[in-house]
């Protein structure tokens, strides 16, 4: 027995901290679920997530109000999921726009190199040096808040990180050998692209696009709770939040639902990019 | 290696610049006319050509941009709409409590995290591991506005052991500044700590595994002196950069804690600026959060090839 195996610098009782399968599965249906509700919800089959009723105002949950009313008696469910299909409507904007054109940038400037590189290396640049959430919600305020501008404006943050991690990968790709042979066998740029590099670079960015996803979701809360998302009574998770803060005490539950959704989603969302890192591994 | 930050520096120059340039533009974001969306319907003309001459609306593209810069390197920031106060002196005025609030949360972060991350590290699969991975998993779900409004619920209304918001300077009362500034710095910090403590529990996972912990244990050294003195730096590089990175945007979480505190720092300027549609402040606080993003990128590029001579040569 070599000397190392005595002694043990790292004290191991289990292999790795590992994502259970049951956490996989409650996290991929919760999403599912989720997702279905808000769905449904858009289509007009919840309670309409403006209407007022006087009748039933600061209502606890019950079987009529699941998530309670809040204090101008609207359905706090309706109202959750309605903020659901906002939040999930940034999510998928951001990472359609933002991890499209970030992928392409960075592809391109990978196997290009030269000017491509420089170009794309300072857009990085500039791009982290401003204060993301300061400048969303500078353009989200001047040029007025609605769901595309609010998306895009986050997608566009997202563009540079993409650019610079599928940029790597690309580097690292291009130098195997298939993507050689192909080159010598005289494929065009575009044939290598879609055929040689993309199915390379793609499964690698597969955690970072669930990392946006839950990013982009926190990034629409912060925006709304701060009051520079989507105009009140429009729903949004962050929006809700905030509402709520002022009847905490008598109606907790305005709060304390879209709050519990959003970080389940975003639980969610980070277990099964866990789960896809460790079986990556 | 003594200069190796210099292109990096005149790179960096050149992101500030651009990113001025793009700051005095910003105007245009505005749809219409930006005077008439400013002052609003009932105002005059003569009102409206006055804000534009202040905005620098009447001018082209490029000379607004010199104006702009001029103005920077002479400290002529331009004058606020709403308290008609230069806005250098606004921002200035706001640093204090803003820096107050966001070392306090990085000793704070730092200190539960370091002991906590190199003993997990050690004892992999242990009973503190298994706590700390789960914990700070589950704690990266919740949003920093919610871990404020549990804090607030839990200390303030629950326990009512502090005042729930609000702000007093240092110089004025040492004790109710302290007192105040609790909630918000470990809203910050809770933060931050779920991330660091996963980040160095990696790295000293790593660390571990390297030759000079096996001549550390072989030598005799205790847990205690093998982690500290071992392990530790060696560990650090991954740390210091987020460290860096969080202090450099840190103004983006301050906006969101400080509006749950009512703390009147910089992100609470930046709120208000951002409600009154102040544009000269919103430049303003654009640019100067810039500069502290490319000057902590900086500060913390040298400080990681001082602590991990390694990284300068590229083998970390």
């Amino acid at each position: 027995m070599a000397l190392s195996e005595l002694i043990t610098p790292v004290r191991s009782a289990a292999p790795r901290a590992r994502i259970p399968r049951v956490g996989v599965i409650v996290a991929s249906c919760w999403l599912v679920v989720l997702a279905v509700a808000a769905l449904a919800a858009v289509l007009g089959l919840t309670i309409d997530p403006l209407a007022n009723d006087y009748a039933t105002i600061s209502q606890s949950p019950s079987l009529a109000h699941p998530f309670g009313t809040d204090n101008l008696g609207r359905d706090v469910f309706s109202r959750s999921l309605h903020g659901a299909s906002a939040s999930a409507v940034v999510a998928l904007v951001t990472v359609v726009v933002g991890g499209g054109i970030g992928i392409l940038l960075g592809v391109w400037a990978g196997l290009r190199r030269g000017i491509a590189d420089a170009i794309t290396g300072f857009l990085t640049d500039v791009t982290i040096a401003l204060p993301s959430l300061i400048i969303v919600a500078t353009i989200v305020t001047l040029a007025g808040p609605s769901l595309p501008t609010i998306s895009l404006t986050i997608a566009a943050f997202a563009i540079p990180v993409f650019a610079r991690l599928s940029r790597s990968a690309t580097l690292s790709i291009a130098t195997e050998n298939h993507v050689i042979v192909a080159r010598t066998l005289g494929a065009s740029g575009w044939r290598v692209l879609t055929r040689e590099v993309l199915p390379g670079v793609l499964p690698v960015m597969m955690p970072f696009v669930l990392t946006t996803l839950a990013t982009a979701i926190v990034a629409e809360g912060a925006l709304s709770f701060l009051g520079f998302g989507l105009r009140p009574p429009e729903p949004s998770w962050g929006g809700l939040i905030a509402e709520g803060r002022t009847q905490l005490a008598l109606a907790p539950w305005v709060t304390g639902f879209p709050a519990l959704l959003l970080c389940l989603t975003i639980l969610s969302i980070n277990v099964l990019g866990e789960h896809y890192r460790e079986a990556k591994r | 290696m003594t200069f190796a930050w210099l292109p990096r520096a005149g790179r960096s120059l050149l992101v500030l610049i651009v990113i001025a340039a793009l700051t005095c533009q910003l105007a245009i974001v505005l749809p219409g006319d930006p005077a008439l969306v400013l002052l609003g319907q009932e105002s005059t003309e003569a009102q409206r050509a006055a804000l534009r001459h202040t905005l620098g609306l009447d001018q082209n593209a490029v000379e607004r941009f010199v104006t702009f810069v001029g103005g920077v390197f002479t400290g002529d920031w331009g004058t606020s709409f709403t308290s008609g106060r230069p806005v250098l002196t606004e921002i200035l005025s706001r640093v204090p409590a803003t820096a107050e609030l966001v070392i306090l949360s990085q000793i704070v972060a730092l200190a539960v995290t370091i002991p906590l991350a190199l003993h997990s590290a050690r004892n992999v699969g242990g009973r503190l591991d298994r706590l700390v991975s789960t914990g700070t998993f589950l704690l990266l779900a919740v949003p920093s506005f919610v871990v404020g409004i549990l804090v607030i619920q839990l200390f303030a209304v629950q326990l009512g052991w502090l005042p729930a918001s609000g702000y007093t300077p240092f110089t004025e009362n040492p004790l109710d500044n302290l007192a105040r500034m609790v909630m918000p710095v470990l809203t910050l910090g809770i933060a931050e700590g779920a991330v660091y403590l996963r980040a160095l529990r990696g790295a000293a996972i790593e660390s571990l595994r390297a030759p000079y912990a096996y001549a550390s244990i072989v030598r005799g050294a205790s847990d205690r002196q093998l982690l500290w003195w071992r392990i530790l730096r060696p560990s650090s590089s991954t740390l210091l950069a987020l460290v860096g990175i969080s202090l450099a945007v840190s103004l983006g979480g301050t906006l969101l804690v400080e509006s749950l505190f009512a703390i009147p720092g910089l992100g609470r300027l930046t709120v208000s600026a951002l409600g009154a549609r102040d544009l000269p402040v919103i430049q303003g606080v654009v640019l100067f959060a810039a500069m502290i993003v490319v000057l902590f990128g900086i500060i913390t590029d040298i400080v990681i090839s001082r602590i991990d001579p390694r990284s300068n040569r590229g083998i970390v």
